[in-house]
């Protein structure tokens, strides 16, 4: 009897104490792009069951305005954000984000590739980890080769763009004679965008900015850049060989036929090679260079910082941690964004997996080499938004028939009143 | 007797009298053309597999104004990842602010409108006209620290208490209510009505031109709502329609044929709501003298 009370009494001590031995759970809130982000959730949850994630998700173009509102306003949520790497300075200059250096090894930060690791510091400090890199491939349509008369490259030769000039112009087909081109030779697939134009002025040995990260008089208006821009001019107004006028996705019209050739990046190898209805046969080669010049590719895609504000630091800096290093890492490359990994240890999984045996999803290994050789990051600097969007529009003026000398001094003079509130 | 000729002769317009109305209707045709055709290849758009979206759009011919390879895939897409939900959650919001929003600028109106108390011109050009004048956007960052300090963030409340103050209706409020003549309103006070029960059984009652034209107002700018709604609840389970259309627009490419079949219906909500309604809109809008 005695024996009964006493572990009735235990019992009930135990079910008084549950309350307290039960684990808080914390939730995070993550500012993300519209990736499929339930596995990566599911899976840190599932280690991590004291941390509950939350996703925001929000599309591309909206990404930027809802940081700046949301940290510039010092708010507390959201905890996690996800960070396009040019921002990174801007960012930290702005101290919205949390330092990360304690979080990770020398090991694991040795495993990203260093152009990721440079394009996520400012001031050498680590403020935002790389989750994902980026490259640049020229993709092209074969039958444009044949009707030109002409031997299309192979995935691993790098035409030049004096090469792809005179290529572009021989495939541009005005079939009905009303003077506007029904096939295009050639596109830059973000056409007015620095993250892929920078690589023309880099191949040629010019620099993205100064060395401050501010002066740009003398930087974006050197010979290297007006030689580079005169090119791009000339492929829009002097060869005609590309499409003047509004922006659009020449992914669009490649599938139509009606674009050869445009430099792009590999998301586009598993959306033609999954496009069953696709009419053309395609192929890809490395992305061009000057003849006189280098190799210079685009590179840089997205990191994942932590707000300085947030509440919940120890928890934030856990879930940043498992989705840049080791299994997060390669959890995020297969089933979350897709794009390419910053961590070389999941990048080598291109040279082993099965599925980048055969063609076309083989071209996906000559990207994964491309991201590794010569990959050039987007200038760092602190006014990084200002920078873009008056070289976007300087592009843009260029690509419609401004001269290109005088849009670049302009540029210039645009972009230095902006960087002078920087220094 | 005239020669039978002779009248049909006089009646006979001169050429211009033809020439006017036909260029007329050349130029309409022209303005129609110019409207209807984007609008015939984006519903035709909707209606076609992703991939082949520009098959005639570029270069465009006219078989890009039907669409190829019929289906429906755009939309059982969309509706597959909550777009359902989405207008859902539109038509609670708009509808929330037309009552609650109805409610409170149609008492701030009358007030502006009919009473008389200090400071209502300072109120009145400073406060409702000058917000009126301000783009939302512009006060975004300011409203978004209030809402967070309320700890409204991803809740209802956040989505849509800041849009129930509306300067533009309580404008269109005040200048109707100040037209209603004075005897109506003194004969309800004198058979004892008080201030509220003149509004709801004297003025409503003949306001239904202002009351059409603020309800459509407030429900279209809440139906239209992006900015706002992306900012203060960017959570799956309160997205609102232009949101969930945006997500259509990907970092490396958009999904046309989702993206217009979202627009599609989009723009027909306030399409159908605008066409029966027209004319008191345009009667209201054109007595505030806003026209």
């Amino acid at each position: 009897m005695q024996k009964k009370a006493a572990l009735l009494l235990v019992l009930l001590l135990l079910l008084a104490a549950a309350p307290g031995l039960a684990q808080d759970v914390t939730t995070l809130t993550w500012l993300t792009l519209d990736w499929p982000v339930d596995a990566i959730i599911e899976e840190f949850e599932a280690r991590n069951p004291d941390i509950k994630i939350e996703a925001e998700q929000i599309g591309f173009n909206d990404l930027f305005a809802q940081i700046q509102v949301r940290l510039g306003a010092g708010s507390a949520v959201p905890d996690v954000i996800a960070v396009d790497v040019p921002l990174v300075s801007g960012y930290a200059f702005r101290n919205w984000l949390l330092p990360l250096d304690p979080v990770f090894t020398g090991d694991e930060v040795e495993d990203w590739l260093p152009a990721a690791v440079n394009a996520g510091s400012y001031e050498g400090t680590l403020y935002a980890a790389p989750i994902s890199t980026s490259t640049q491939l020229l993709f092209y349509n074969k039958a444009c080769f044949d009707r030109a008369g002409l031997m299309p490259p192979g995935a691993d030769d790098r035409l030049t763009w004096e090469e792809i000039a005179e290529i572009a112009q021989a495939m541009t087909f005005d079939d009905d004679g009303d003077g506007t081109p029904d096939v295009w030779g050639f596109i830059w697939e973000q056409m007015v965008r620095i993250y892929q134009l920078q690589a023309l002025p880099e191949s040629l040995g010019g620099a993205a900015i100064g060395d401050d990260g501010l002066e740009v008089d003398g930087v974006i208006n050197s010979e290297e850049w007006i030689e580079a821009y005169t090119y791009y001019y000339n492929m829009f107004n002097v060869w005609n060989a590309a499409p003047q006028g509004e922006e659009f996705w020449p992914a669009d019209i490649f599938e139509t036929g009606n674009i050869c050739m445009f430099v792009g990046g590999p998301w586009n190898i598993p959306r033609f090679a999954n496009n069953a209805d696709l009419q053309i046969e395609w192929g890809v080669s490395r992305h061009p260079y000057f003849a006189d010049g280098e190799p210079a590719t685009p590179t840089g895609s997205w990191h994942i910082g932590v707000n300085a504000n947030t509440e919940n630091v120890e928890a934030a800096t856990r879930f940043v941690h498992f989705i840049s290093t080791g299994e997060g890492a390669e959890l995020w490359w297969r089933k979350g964004s897709g794009d390419f990994p910053a961590q070389q240890s999941v990048l080598a999984l291109f040279a082993t997996e099965q599925e980048f045996d055969e063609l076309p999803m083989s071209y996906m290994r000559t990207a994964a080499d491309e991201a590794t050789v010569n990959p050039r990051p987007r200038a760092v600097t602190v006014g990084f938004l200002e920078y873009e969007q008056i070289l976007q529009n300087t592009f843009q003026d260029i690509r419609n028939g401004a001269d290109v000398e005088e849009s670049l001094n302009l540029a210039v003079q645009r972009i230095s009143s902006e960087m002078a509130k920087y220094r | 007797m005239n020669p039978p000729s002779a009248p049909a002769r006089k009646q006979r317009k001169p050429l211009r009298a033809y020439l006017q109305p036909a260029f007329v209707y050349a130029l309409l045709l022209l303005g129609v053309v110019l409207v209807v055709l984007p609008l015939m290849w984006a519903g035709a758009a909707s209606f076609t597999p992703n991939h082949k979206v520009f098959e005639f759009a570029y270069p465009f011919s006219w078989r890009a104004l039907f669409p190829v390879d019929f289906t429906l895939e755009a939309y059982e897409n969309l509706f597959a990842r909550g777009f359902g939900r989405a207008v859902g959650n539109t038509f609670f919001l708009a509808i929330a602010t037309v009552i609650l929003g109805g409610g409170a600028n149609a008492l701030a109106g009358f007030a502006f409108g009919r009473f008389e108390f200090r400071g209502k011109n300072f109120l009145f050009l400073a406060v409702i006209m000058l917000t009126f004048m301000v783009p939302v956007d512009l006060t975004a960052i300011p409203r978004y620290i209030l809402v967070n300090t309320f700890g409204w963030i991803n809740t209802w409340q956040g989505l849509l208490i800041p849009g129930l103050a509306n300067s533009l209706v309580i404008f269109l409020f005040r200048q109707f209510f100040a037209e209603i003549p004075q005897e109506l309103i003194d004969a309800a006070r004198v058979d004892g009505a008080s201030w509220l029960r003149v509004l709801i059984s004297i003025i409503l009652p003949i306001s239904k031109p202002v009351l059409v034209a603020a309800s459509l107002l407030m429900f279209i700018s809440q139906w239209n709502a992006f900015f706002w709604p992306l900012l203060v609840a960017p959570r799956k389970e309160l997205r609102v329609v232009q949101v969930e259309i945006s997500l259509a627009i990907g970092q490396y490419g958009t999904i046309w044929n989702e993206l217009l079949a979202g627009s599609m219906i989009a723009a027909i909500v306030p399409i159908l709501l605008v066409i029966p309604f027209q004319r008191y809109y345009v009667q209201a809008i054109t007595g505030t003298g806003l026209d």
